[in-house]
């Protein structure tokens, strides 16, 4: 009986170990990974780097420093 | 097998298990703002200096020297150190304060200081006040103030409104002297499917001051597509006007790439033309030349290392019909804690 027990028991692990391999290196993703491509439409990158950092902005365009610099991104 | 080896293999599991949730969990890309400070450190260099103005005395007559005008490539600061922190003081506030050095051109930089506090005034509304600072080495202080405030009406829906003013004094003769300047930036962002936004922004512009004074208004749009090869696609246009004698447009494609869940990978090719009546907006000796025709492409890679740190670096390239070209290195850390 005990080695039955054990048998199953240790098919069980491999299960669950594989399951966690499989998790880690295959497609599958922790829950808030799957939400965030569920709102793809709300993921970081469909923010424009202007939205996503404005000190960028800045240097990019020359908008948002101060008001000389506002007046040359023409 | 024994129960002692049943035992470690249960703890070696377990410990898998928590060493797999942690990586997983680490390669987050925005956990970072959840945590309470954000220091941020940028360095960006550019070899505009070999470029950047040609030779302004044409030829001598005499006594009478001939000058050329200087063609403008771009008055913002393309040298330059930025160190900024953010700080959350409680659930619903956040204090900022940034610190900028500038290299504008040989012999001239910038000092810019800024306090900044954002707080979120309701579920929905977040509101933001500015103060900045900035002295020139040409021996001229600027001061200028801001109110703003993002309204998220659903989901799908947001909207940005921004005031700022700015101020400087006599003393700043070399640029153009006494100024003041209103500016006002509506912004709207509308989700249209689930992998579809579009974005338009709004800005109006009058400047009032002893060299210059007009009005400008700005118009840009975003169409925003994200692919299922977690791709995010941006395609703007921009369009400038102003009562001094410009108008320009500006189109210019995005493209953001997940290389994995960690790292993201941005490009970006940027088109400019313009018509102006080859006008100055301060400094004299540099004016907006007409028919400008500029184009930069640049590519930008961020990596988040830890949930702690982010890690990113850019390399721009810049070229325009006035026989100017310049490259932009930029290295950049954000770490949250």
């Amino acid at each position: 009986m005990t080695r039955k027990a054990f048998g199953t028991i240790g098919l069980l692990l491999f299960i669950v170990v594989l399951c966690l391999t499989s998790a880690f290196f295959g497609g599958c993703v922790s829950s808030d990974l799957a939400l965030r491509m569920e709102t793809s439409v709300n993921s970081p990158i469909m923010k424009n780097l202007q939205d996503n950092d404005e000190d960028l902005f800045q240097i990019e365009d020359g908008i948002g420093a101060v008001g000389e610099a506002a007046a040359c991104p023409t | 097998m024994s129960q002692g080896r049943l035992l470690h293999t249960l703890w070696l599991l377990i410990a898998l298990h928590i060493v797999l949730i942690g990586t997983l969990s680490a390669q987050g890309y925005d956990d970072a703002f959840e945590m309470r400070s954000k220091l941020k450190i940028e360095f960006q260099y550019a070899d505009y200096g070999e470029y950047e103005y040609p030779e302004p005395i044409l030829y001598r007559y005499g006594v009478a020297e001939y000058k050329q005008l200087e063609p403008y490539i771009a008055n913002f600061p393309e040298k330059r150190l930025l160190i900024k922190l953010t700080r959350m003081t409680g659930d619903q506030t956040a204090l900022g304060f940034r610190y900028q050095y500038s290299d504008i051109k040989e012999g001239v930089n910038q000092h810019f200081v800024e306090g900044k506090v954002t707080k979120q005034l309701t579920e929905s509304i977040t509101g933001l006040l500015a103060v900045q600072l900035l002295r020139d080495s040409r021996e001229y202080t600027a001061f200028q103030a801001g109110i703003g405030t993002l309204w998220d009406l659903s989901v799908l829906t947001s909207v940005q409104f921004d005031l700022q003013y700015f101020y400087r004094g006599p003393e700043a003769d070399v640029v153009g002297g006494q100024l003041s300047t209103g500016n006002l930036r509506v912004k709207a962002r509308q989700v249209l499917t689930l992998s579809t936004a579009l974005q338009a922004e709004y800005s109006f512009y009058s400047a009032d001051g002893e060299a210059v004074s007009f009005n400008s208004h700005s118009i840009a749009c975003w169409l925003s597509q994200y692919l299922p090869t977690e791709t995010a696609v941006h395609f703007n246009v921009r369009y400038y006007t102003n009562s001094a004698g410009i108008s320009s447009v500006a189109p210019s494609v995005e493209v953001a790439q997940y290389v994995d869940w960690a790292t993201v990978l941005w490009l970006k090719y940027r088109h400019y033309f313009n018509r102006s009546d080859n006008v100055s907006l301060g400094e004299e000796s540099i004016v907006i030349p007409d028919g400008l025709r500029s184009s930069s492409f640049s590519a930008q890679l961020n990596r988040e290392m830890s949930r702690e740190l982010l890690l990113y670096a850019k390399y721009r390239h810049y070229k325009s019909n006035m026989g100017v070209q310049m490259n932009t290195y930029m290295l950049g850390m954000v770490y949250s804690f």
